[in-house]
């Protein structure tokens, strides 16, 4: 199986895990997500995710890279760019929307639990 | 003879009509005046024809050249507010210092990005085909310092924050510097 089909397949199932909400994305700023992997609780992996506005018009695409880090402040162990290899823009693309949902749905829910606290004890 | 005899009253009249020469006519005359008439009106018409291109197209002319000067004065006035974007971002990427926390940097590196996006949709078109790349340039630098500055923390520290995002910032004010240059020479050529 040739090294691209494997790696949209594992992003396939990464966005997957991520709408089954069993990867803890964290928001970092509105265009960046960050899920620290964590293994017997020290960090593992460090996986960043970001949406890159298009540079400049006539361009309208954004773009997106997924860097994974082999730790918490490691140099980047790899890249996937959709600028330098734009068969990855769908994929990532599909898994910042999924990330982004979640992030919103997240801090929907911390909201309503937040008014809901309101009338604790009244 | 034979035929005078033999024709009817009608015919002798169109006969001697015929037989007399025709410039004895009155009609001759009066279709003369008209022609002739005619043929000068129509020269006349011709005269104020040529005289009307030749004042259409000097003002074609006139107003194709105030198009190309307000053309010119419009560019002139695009390259200075350009040259004055690009020194507010150069300004701004040398308010980028080794006490910045990520928050701060995180806003100019925004800022930097909107007024990059505004200087290369604005300017794009009007740059030749040899300065392309330097804008290419500047576009691939602004992404790569978002893309290695996102991969920060909130908490790191400002030493590490500047340490990241100061090679391409570096690189960055070089290629400004450069397209200013280049918007500089342009001003002065076509002065």
């Amino acid at each position: 199986m040739e090294n691209n089909v494997i790696i949209q397949e594992v992003l396939n199932q990464i966005i997957q895990k991520t709408h089954e909400k069993k990867i803890n994305w964290t928001s970092v700023n509105p265009n960046v997500f960050r899920w620290v992997k964590t293994e017997e609780g020290a960090i593992k992996t460090t996986v960043t995710l970001q949406k890159i506005p298009s540079p400049a018009p006539p361009a309208i695409k954004e773009n997106y890279v997924l860097t994974i880090q082999g730790g918490p402040k490691g140099t980047p162990s790899t890249q996937l760019n959709s600028v330098a290899d734009q068969s990855y823009w769908n994929s990532l693309r599909e898994l910042f929307q999924e990330v982004s949902n979640e992030s919103l749905r997240i801090a929907s829910e911390k909201q309503a639990e937040v008014i809901k606290n309101l009338l604790k004890g009244l | 003879m034979l035929l005078q005899t033999s024709t009817s009253p009608q015919i002798q009249e169109i006969l001697e009509a015929v037989s007399s020469g025709f410039w004895t006519k009155f009609d001759f005359y009066l279709f003369l005046l008209l022609t002739l008439s005619g043929i000068y009106l129509s020269w006349r018409g011709l005269q104020y024809s040529k005289s009307a291109y030749v004042e259409a197209e000097q003002a074609k002319n006139a107003a194709t050249a105030a198009k190309e000067a307000a053309n010119k004065a419009g560019k002139t006035v695009k390259k200075q507010s350009i040259l004055l974007a690009i020194s507010e971002t150069t300004r701004l990427i040398g308010q980028i210092r080794q006490n910045t926390n990520y928050d701060d940097t995180y806003n100019k590196l925004m800022e930097i990005n909107g007024k990059i996006r505004g200087i290369i949709g604005f300017y794009r078109g009007d740059l030749g085909p040899n300065h392309q790349d330097l804008l290419q340039q500047i576009e691939t630098c602004v992404s790569t310092v978002m893309v290695e500055f996102n991969l920060l923390d909130p908490e790191d520290e400002s030493k590490q924050i500047y340490n990241k995002v100061r090679p391409n910032i570096i690189l960055l004010s070089g290629h400004l510097n450069e397209l200013q240059g280049v918007l500089e020479n342009e001003l002065i050529s076509n002065n």
